[in-house]
């Protein structure tokens, strides 16, 4: 009888423990949620408090009601009487999204076109010096980018071709080419060989069997390595600042840093300019985030 | 590594068919990297090695007329022996400093949270990557609202804790300022750990973990004798990691505090941009460059030594 109630309350202990293990992990991952989200839920209250909210002390923490004007002036609208603000700087933020979006397409979809060729020629083709090659392009890859810059732009100011999107776009791909070159041929090389001497017997050139037989089969590391290109191109920031000028050809980490300089006192708006800007990325890396991570943790290597 | 092996010897088997085939199959080879080697060599290669030839002259920006005048490595030993580099240069390491030594406990435990099983993990693991992908300017926005001096949510939150009876402009302070630069860094930086020590967790196999158990060592021991050690390479890449990441930081200084108060927060990488693009010194910027490069790059080396196949693969 004794034993029995000594069981029970062993049992009734241990599911206590349980209970209060399972209740300690929930705490715990509150705290790493926290530490990640409050931040960024400061900057998103910022954009979405009015103007009486956003300015009490101390701070209103849940403004009410949400004002989405700060998002809707930005997108669309025209001067704001009594600020610092211009119908110029607002265009000038737009056109700031519309280029980043602009060089960080072009890259990725530069990248993916070259990285697709040479990675497939390093990874199926016998090249002169093959991997030692690749190699080299990871080396020069790991180089601070600033490095680069200064030889580049003496070249580029001596043949009038700063303040040139294009240009900003074939440099953004030259520094991430290597990469995408390296993670497009580990996926090529996990690409079964049988497939492609099915094809070459059949008599398809190597480019046909490129496209029908290969590309099809690479989708996962194409997704890798564009949405990872995509993102470090939209929040590149020292190749645009230097190489435009401009307030046309700017792009959006630019245009934020030159609006913070210039506006700072207008909380509102350049908080919503910072979502805005964010968006992109993350976006991508909520509906992509295992290719994401793919692509991260080898992208790790590069520092 | 076996398939690329067989790989390769059936399809040379197929190309000894005939001698043309080989050969048209190198051509094609050579046609496919060369549109990507040409950017590489006119884009990285070249620029490469330009930047090496200016580290050795003064360009004389300034005073066009004189033109540029080889100094050999005096670019090197100006940049060297500065003070203003030195001072740069610790403020660097200070940052990487305050990045390790807060940020490495900090996402261990995390990875030890987020790798137990709970509800909605894979949403907490989605979200983990979003301070990582924020651009550094963003990042720079959000931290100065922040630490705002008027209305900023440090000092909302600390006053209404009664912690501060009066608001303090926090990034005014030099001796602040770096230290909040450096914390609001970390916060960027831990997730990318975390991901890292996760990926390592994961390939310590549970076995190990159910022979401790048996033998009777708690959680601490198990902890210190197992998981510490095993996780010993990635916190080695997390360390050379987040120190080439602090020697090359610039986007969120600018934003942040442009190097202010007083230069407190002028850390190398900022330095080194205000030296080429602000005070047009471009051969002493490029001497100083390459010597950042070369201590990336040989960090870099450390890095891929230490991740050898089979240790910890990622």
């Amino acid at each position: 009888m004794i034993a029995r109630m000594e069981i029970g309350g062993l049992l009734a202990a241990r599911r206590w423990r349980r209970i209060l293990a399972a209740l300690f992990q929930i705490l715990l991952v509150v705290g790493v949620f926290l530490f990640i989200t409050l931040p960024l839920a400061w900057l998103v209250i910022s954009s979405i408090a009015s103007p009486a909210d956003l300015l009490s002390i101390p701070p209103r923490w849940i403004p009410w009601p949400p004002d989405f004007s700060n998002y809707s002036h930005l997108l669309f609208g025209g001067e704001i009487e009594g600020t610092t603000l211009t119908t110029v700087t607002l265009r000038a933020f737009r056109f700031s999204l519309r280029n980043s979006m602009i060089v960080a397409s072009g890259v990725t979809a530069l990248c993916l076109l070259f990285g697709v060729l040479a990675g497939y020629a390093f990874a199926r083709l016998q090249m002169p010096l093959g991997d030692r090659l690749l190699y080299l392009f990871l080396l020069v890859q790991m180089v601070p980018v600033i490095v680069l810059l200064i030889p580049m732009f003496l070249v580029m100011s001596r043949f009038g071709l700063l303040d040139r999107l294009e240009i900003v776009i074939l440099l953004l791909t030259a520094f991430h080419l290597p990469f995408v070159i390296w993670i497009l041929r580990s996926y090529f090389l996990s690409i079964p060989v049988d497939l492609e001497e099915a094809a070459l017997v059949d008599g398809a050139t190597r480019l046909q069997m490129l496209r029908h037989v290969i590309l099809p089969l690479a989708v996962p590391g194409l997704f890798a390595a564009g949405v990872y290109t995509f993102m470090q191109t939209w929040n590149a920031f020292m190749i645009p600042l230097i190489f435009t000028s401009s307030e046309t050809k700017r792009t959006v980490t630019v245009a934020i840093a030159m609006f913070i300089g210039r506006h700072y006192t207008e909380y509102g708006l350049i908080s919503a300019a910072g979502v805005l800007a964010s968006l992109p990325p993350a976006l991508l890396a909520i509906f992509f985030q295992r290719y994401l991570l793919a692509g991260l943790t080898a992208g790790a290597v590069k520092g | 590594m076996e398939v690329t092996i067989r790989a390769r010897t059936n399809l040379h088997l197929l190309m000894a068919k005939s001698r043309t085939l080989r050969y048209r199959t190198r051509l094609v080879g050579l046609l496919m990297i060369t549109p990507g080697l040409a950017m590489i060599v006119s884009l990285l290669f070249y620029p490469l090695f330009h930047s090496l030839v200016i580290s050795l002259y003064d360009l004389n920006i300034r005073a066009p007329w004189l033109g540029p005048r080889f100094v050999g490595l005096w670019n090197y030993l100006q940049a060297l022996s500065s003070p203003d580099v030195q001072a740069a240069a610790g403020r660097s390491l200070y940052l990487a400093a305050v990045g390790i030594g807060l940020g490495i406990p900090l996402s261990m435990a995390f990875a030890l949270i987020l790798n137990r099983p709970f509800p909605l993990r894979g949403l907490v693991r989605g979200l983990l990557i979003v301070p990582w992908i924020l651009p550094g300017t963003v990042q720079g926005l959000l931290w100065s609202r922040i630490y705002d001096p008027h209305y900023g949510a440090l000092n909302g939150v600390l006053y209404q804790l009664g912690i501060i009876r009066d608001y303090i402009p926090w990034l005014l302070d030099p001796q602040r300022a770096l230290l909040l630069v450096a914390l609001a860094n970390t916060w960027a930086t831990v997730p990318m750990m975390t991901l890292l020590y996760l990926a390592g967790l994961q390939s310590i196999p549970e076995e190990i973990y159910e022979a401790a158990q048996v033998d009777g060592a708690g959680w601490w021991a198990r902890f210190r004798h197992i998981t510490l050690p095993l996780l010993m390479p990635i916190t080695l890449i997390n360390l050379i990691l987040k120190t080439i990441d602090a020697l090359t930081l610039f986007d969120l200084v600018y934003v942040l505090t442009g190097g202010g108060p007083a230069n407190a927060t002028q850390v190398i990488g900022y330095y080194l941009y205000d030296a080429a693009f602000q005070r047009l010194e471009y051969g002493y910027a490029s001497a100083l460059a390459w010597l950042i490069a070369l201590t990336a790059v040989g960090l870099t080396v450390l890095y891929s030594r230490i991740t050898r196949p089979g240790e910890a693969r990622l």
